[in-house]
């Protein structure tokens, strides 16, 4: 009687505290939505009053380094270095760093563009395996084309300090070399640097699939929605993620992540927070956190942007097999991080980092998995002994079910009242239906994934790396006949 | 379906026995649902609308296009010494008294002024105030809403009208940063006689993306003669005013700025300090030669640098030996890079050190020298 007693005061305090924290993060999505509009009228605004293509013909723009690794990238390594050259910008150098390669990307690259090995001033100012060759063009064409030639340091941070340690510029790009970039893309996201009276350390800009866009000579001409059901999914993530969360955090000053497929950082703050981390799981928000932790250590006022424009298209996982294994890699590099940066948690040395990031990340980004699972678990449990109450569960989980298709729905709307990037209608349609399957088709697997990476994270399970197997492009039929 | 409608009836006639927590979750679900429809709803409807405008405006930037390109840019590419009359009852086609027409036609305007040059520019600006286009904007200009105001001057802006001259100079001072900053803009684009004047008057910081603006339209100004930027570098006046006139005066190649800058590498201000040694580099300006040498040993890095740069840039050859000192004798690899720079800067002038130091350098001297060298490395 007494255990029993016992019993029914854990289940109702567990089941309160499980109403609080879903409360707390709708509350929090909901705040998030309402910033992320804000924030995204303001930077249109802008950009509305002010044109970015006096930045074209001014003498005073700053250089910015494009830094592209590329491992075993031989397939598509033309065209994507052909993309890059042809960004719009007056002063800025691409830096292709091929991370030990075992196939012909090198042997293209060289004959392709004309490259000589060449006497390269290099600094290692941050930690990489050894740069073998430096190489650059005898055609002037190509004068802006830096190729370095590494051993494989087995993770692409290690790639991009070596081309951190090459680059001429203040700035420098952080992107793969299989990302598709706007041409307008080192405007639009130097442009926040010098239009706050803040130090800007780093800007960011959505990515979305390009798995079934069209794509000409390494440029989108033709957005459309991914045709297979796991890339619509990460579509809609992505831009569920973007408009909604990292617009919303712009606003006040609190982006937990600039994204390792594009992001504009400050050199000499990377530099003097030491770099990528190869060991990291998730580079580049621990990269961001190192950033920020050397801000608020030496007391620095700072800034991290992003813009809502998508900038950048990447070829997201089309099959189950490489989308587990990324999903794994993320949810253990994000608890890595809370490992690796404990000491930041609630820390008010470090300001909103210690204070609003990490503990937002903590309870809503960390924990959610590993609660929900064990909600199921307490569902399972209470079902089987009977204990359920039929109507009061239903009730709870359409709760959260409606919920989770209206933030999709505002992030559906916030895209479509400001950019409209796909052109019909049907397009459109398949993304919001998806909302309505997301949560048990879609939810699920990243949620599989989230347990099984904290589970490797605490077993110190040794991590594959393994090839993104990319499918490539929809490329016009004309530029196939070349090809 | 009828059980589901019983459990939905039942849900509202015992909606206020259930828990609290199960209160909360049946209204949020409802406005959440009425959310997700409402965000349905209000999508197909802006598409619906964005869709009908983009029909609406395509005639008439079609049509627009049509005048301007027969009226104006034909006309005025026809014979230079030909005056072009405007015709501007060809214009009255185009429905210009409904806004939205107004607004697309003066969008065009702009678009047409920022590509065109020379006397193109002119006529369209007569042409936007001949069809009384500027009253809308006059209106705002004046209205002391801010996003009114600012769309304002950036329209007038775009369009080289200068209007309401005393209001527009008090907006330079506005406490709003965007209304100022667009204020200043329009002042040094528009201003027949004192574009400048304003900046003696700077308390708040010009951003950086201010001075890229202020520095391209001071570039494109031809009607007026440029003022000697060295009368603002100055410390009495805002850092960021002396970092831009400190770039202008070098821009436009104004020696007589020489002794000011001179002055003011005995600022406090690092910052300031490294701009102004560098635009001193790109004013070549021999006397602050062995200035900045002597000053070298007490610099921070950034200015270090700087010097190193400017002398390269000066290139006089008095120096080089300084120059070789650095190459030869710093740890410090940037300075160590830019003192390579700056020899390989003085052409023939180094030759000869060149020689000898490609043999007497070794290990990453050597290698810093050689990367300087390589006319394949641009950066």
């Amino acid at each position: 009687m007494m255990y029993s007693a016992i019993l029914k005061h854990i289940t109702d305090f567990y089941e309160s505290a499980i109403f609080v924290y879903c409360a707390g993060l709708f509350l929090f999505y909901i705040l998030l939505a309402v910033l992320s509009l804000v924030a995204i009228r303001r930077s249109l605004w802008k950009n509305k009053i002010r044109g970015q293509q006096m930045l074209v013909a001014s003498p005073l723009t700053p250089g910015i380094s494009v830094v592209a690794p590329a491992y075993n990238e031989g397939v598509t390594i033309i065209s994507n270095v052909r993309s890059l050259l042809a960004l719009n910008y007056p002063r800025f150098e691409v830096v292709i760093v091929n991370d030990g390669s075992k196939d012909d990307t090198l042997e293209k690259l060289i004959n392709e563009f004309e490259l000589v090995e060449i006497s390269f001033a290099y600094r290692q100012q941050i930690p990489c395996q050894e740069v073998k060759r430096f190489f650059k063009s005898t055609n002037p064409a190509y004068s802006k084309l830096l190729v370095l030639d590494k051993v494989n340091g087995k993770s692409k941070a290690d790639a991009v300090n070596a081309g951190i340690n090459a680059a001429a510029f203040d700035y420098f790009l952080n992107t793969d070399v299989d990302c598709i970039l706007a041409r307008d893309t080192l405007l639009k996201l130097i442009k926040p640097f010098m239009d706050d009276p803040e130090r800007v350390i780093a800007t960011g800009a959505p990515l979305r699939a390009a798995n079934s866009c069209d794509v000409e000579a390494g440029v989108i001409t033709r957005v459309r929605v991914p045709g297979a059901l796991l890339p619509r999914f990460q579509e809609m993530e992505y831009i569920r993620s973007y408009l909604l969360g990292k617009m919303g955090w712009t606003f006040i000053n609190a982006v937990p992540n600039v994204s390792g497929g594009l992001g504009l950082f400050d050199k000499d703050i990377v530099i003097k927070s030491g770099g990528y981390d190869p060991a990291s799981f998730g580079e580049d928000m621990d990269m961001v956190v190192r950033m920020c932790k050397y801000m608020c250590e030496q007391d620095l006022p700072y800034r991290i942007h992003y813009i809502p424009e998508t900038l950048c298209w990447t070829e997201v996982p089309a099959t189950y097999k490489v989308f587990f294994r990324q999903r794994i890699r993320w949810a253990r590099g994000l608890a890595q991080i809370f490992g690796t940066h404990r000491k930041v948690l609630f820390n008010p040395k470090y300001k909103k980092l210690g204070l609003v990031i990490f503990p937002y990340n903590f309870f809503f980004e960390l924990l959610a998995p590993l609660i929900e699972f064990a909600g199921i678990i307490y569902y399972i449990y209470i079902i089987v002994n009977h204990l359920i109450n039929w109507d009061y569960a239903i009730i709870l989980l359409v709760f959260i079910y409606t919920f989770s298709i209206l933030i999709t729905s505002l992030s559906m709307l916030w895209d479509q009242l400001i950019f409209r990037y796909y052109k019909s209608w049907k397009e459109v349609w398949q993304l919001c239906i998806l909302a309505l399957a997301e949560p048990f088709i879609y939810h699920p697997m990243v949620l599989i994934c989230a347990i099984r990476g904290y589970f490797n994270q605490l077993t110190g399970r040794k991590h594959t790396w393994g090839n993104m197997q990319r499918q490539g492009f929809n490329q016009s039929s004309n530029l196939q006949k070349s090809v | 379906m009828s059980s589901f409608r019983q459990w939905l009836e039942d849900l509202v006639y015992y909606f206020a026995y259930f828990p609290l927590v199960i209160q909360i979750a049946i209204i949020v679900s409802v406005l959440a649902v009425a959310g997700t429809v409402l965000a349905y709803i209000y999508m197909i409807i802006y598409r619906w609308q964005k869709e009908k405008q983009a029909q609406k405006e395509i005639p008439l930037r079609e049509k627009g296009d049509e005048l301007l390109l027969e009226h104006i840019i034909y006309k005025s590419l026809g014979g230079a010494d030909t005056p072009v009359a405007l015709p501007l009852e060809a214009f009255s086609v185009l429905p210009l008294q409904k806004p939205w027409a107004a607004r697309v036609f003066i969008s065009q305007l702009i678009a047409y002024r920022d590509n065109f040059t020379g006397d193109i520019p002119l006529l369209l600006r007569q042409l936007y105030l001949e069809l009384g286009l500027h009253r809308a904007a006059a209106a705002a200009l004046k209205s002391g809403r801010r996003k009114q105001v600012i769309n304002a001057l950036v329209e007038l802006s775009g369009m080289g009208v200068l209007l309401e001259k005393d209001h527009v100079l008090t907006l330079t001072q506005s406490s709003d940063q965007h209304i100022r900053e667009m204020a200043r803009c329009y002042v040094v684009q528009c201003s027949p006689d004192a574009p400048f004047e304003f900046f003696s008057h700077v308390q708040e910081p010009l951003l950086l993306w201010e001075q890229f603006e202020l520095f391209r339209i001071i570039s494109l100004r031809k009607d007026i003669p440029m003022p000697s930027f060295a009368r603002w570098i100055d410390p009495q006046f805002h850092p960021s005013v002396i970092t831009l006139c400190l770039k202008l005066a070098a821009y436009f190649q104004q020696p007589e700025a020489i002794p000011a800058m001179i002055r003011m590498l005995h600022t406090e201000d690092e910052q300031l300090r490294a701009v102004t040694i560098n635009n001193l580099g790109k004013l070549m300006a021999l006397e602050a030669e062995p200035i900045l040498v002597e000053m070298y040993p007490q610099q921070p890095d950034s200015c270090k640098l700087e010097i190193l740069k400017a002398l390269g840039r000066i290139g006089s050859g008095n120096f080089i030996g300084f120059l070789q000192q650095q190459l030869e004798h710093t740890e410090d690899f940037l300075l160590m890079k830019h003192a390579a720079h700056s020899i390989v800067a003085h052409k023939a002038l180094a030759s000869g050190l060149i020689t000898q130091l490609q043999h007497s350098l070794t290990g990453t001297r050597q290698q810093v020298l050689q990367h300087s060298l390589n006319p394949l490395i641009k950066y």
